[in-house]
């Protein structure tokens, strides 16, 4: 029971939550970076595997990067847990997506926790810090 | 009088600063945080997961590169698991400059991220090396805070770290 996943937000926030990530997904899969940065407010901060990437136009980079090496597919978010801190929100969730390796098309997944605030009627991402599983092991 | 309305003046001016300055790093709960950071090096310094367990909130979530584990007890029992099989040591958190900042309004959550590094010796492996980064969330509880979210990744990623010539190992 403990270990079961569950919102301390109200349903209706955190209905909005989990359609705001399905944005972010779409932004995503079709690799619009401009779009993907316009999900994030203006000071935010994403924290990848290689480090901290601070501010929108800084995050709109990285995406345009990540688009451009890896050619991402089929990136699906699942939000596990909204929680609510006054009008604030923090989520926790899983992704996975296809990237193009060398050696063809190659699935990853990992894990995500992100802070979003509202502005005006839209929410924002003001942290996203995700990390990645790791390969699993061949038995 | 006098000092009454003198003291309402300078709360007038004090408020507007405090609120445009509520997402930026207080020195005093950086301070306070950073010892918090020290706390949790050593308990997993001294690989005790009793004491790194109790660091967190009773419903903290732990995001592993394996998934989440909601709760104090859960997380526990998954450090104790961890510091079974692997020994930690050289283990050193550190907040970014920019951190922490506050959640809500309400003055009783705070974020920060950071980088951590360490030394992992296993019963077949190491010691070797190992570094990432982090984000925390604290709640304050009582005149302590304590850890509601843990996330952390590896650097480099595992993607990252996957070279041509180990992929065909996966087939």
């Amino acid at each position: 029971m403990k270990n079961e996943p569950k919102d301390t937000a109200d349903p209706q926030t955190a209905q909005e939550i989990r359609e705001f990530s399905k944005k972010y997904s779409e932004a995503f899969n079709k690799h619009d970076a401009s779009a993907q940065a316009a999900l994030y407010t203006e000071d935010a901060v994403l924290v990848t595997p290689e480090g901290m990437v601070l501010g929108r136009q800084a995050i709109e980079k990285q995406y345009g990067d990540i688009f451009q090496q890896l050619h991402p597919t089929n990136q699906i978010r699942t939000v596990d847990q909204v929680n609510a801190i006054g009008s604030d929100v923090w989520n926790v969730g899983e992704w996975s997506c296809i990237v193009q390796s060398p050696d063809g098309p190659s699935p990853i997944k990992g894990y995500f926790a992100s802070i979003t605030v509202r502005e005006g009627d839209a929410w924002k991402i003001r942290m996203l810090a995700y990390n990645m599983a790791p390969p699993a092991e061949a038995k | 009088m006098r000092l009454v309305a003198l003291a309402g003046l300078a709360i007038s001016f004090a408020v507007p600063a405090i609120a445009q300055q509520k997402d930026t790093a207080d020195p005093q709960l950086r301070e306070a945080l950073a010892a918090y950071n020290k706390k949790e090096d050593e308990a997993w310094n001294n690989n005790d997961a009793v004491a790194l367990a109790a660091l967190y909130t009773e419903d903290a979530v732990l995001v592993n590169d394996t998934g989440p584990i909601y709760g104090r007890d859960a997380i526990e029992k998954h450090y104790a698991d961890v510091f079974k099989q692997v020994h930690f040591s050289n283990h050193i958190i550190t907040a970014d400059q920019y951190s922490p900042h506050m959640i809500g309004t309400a003055g009783n959550e705070a974020w920060t991220s950071g980088e951590w590094t360490t030394t992992l010796k296993g019963q077949n492996f190491g010691p070797v090396d190992a570094k990432g980064n982090w984000v925390e969330i604290y709640h304050r509880e009582g005149d302590d805070w304590k850890i509601r979210l843990d996330i952390w990744n590896v650097t480099p990623s595992p993607a990252a770290a996957a070279s041509p010539t180990s992929s065909p190992s996966n087939k």
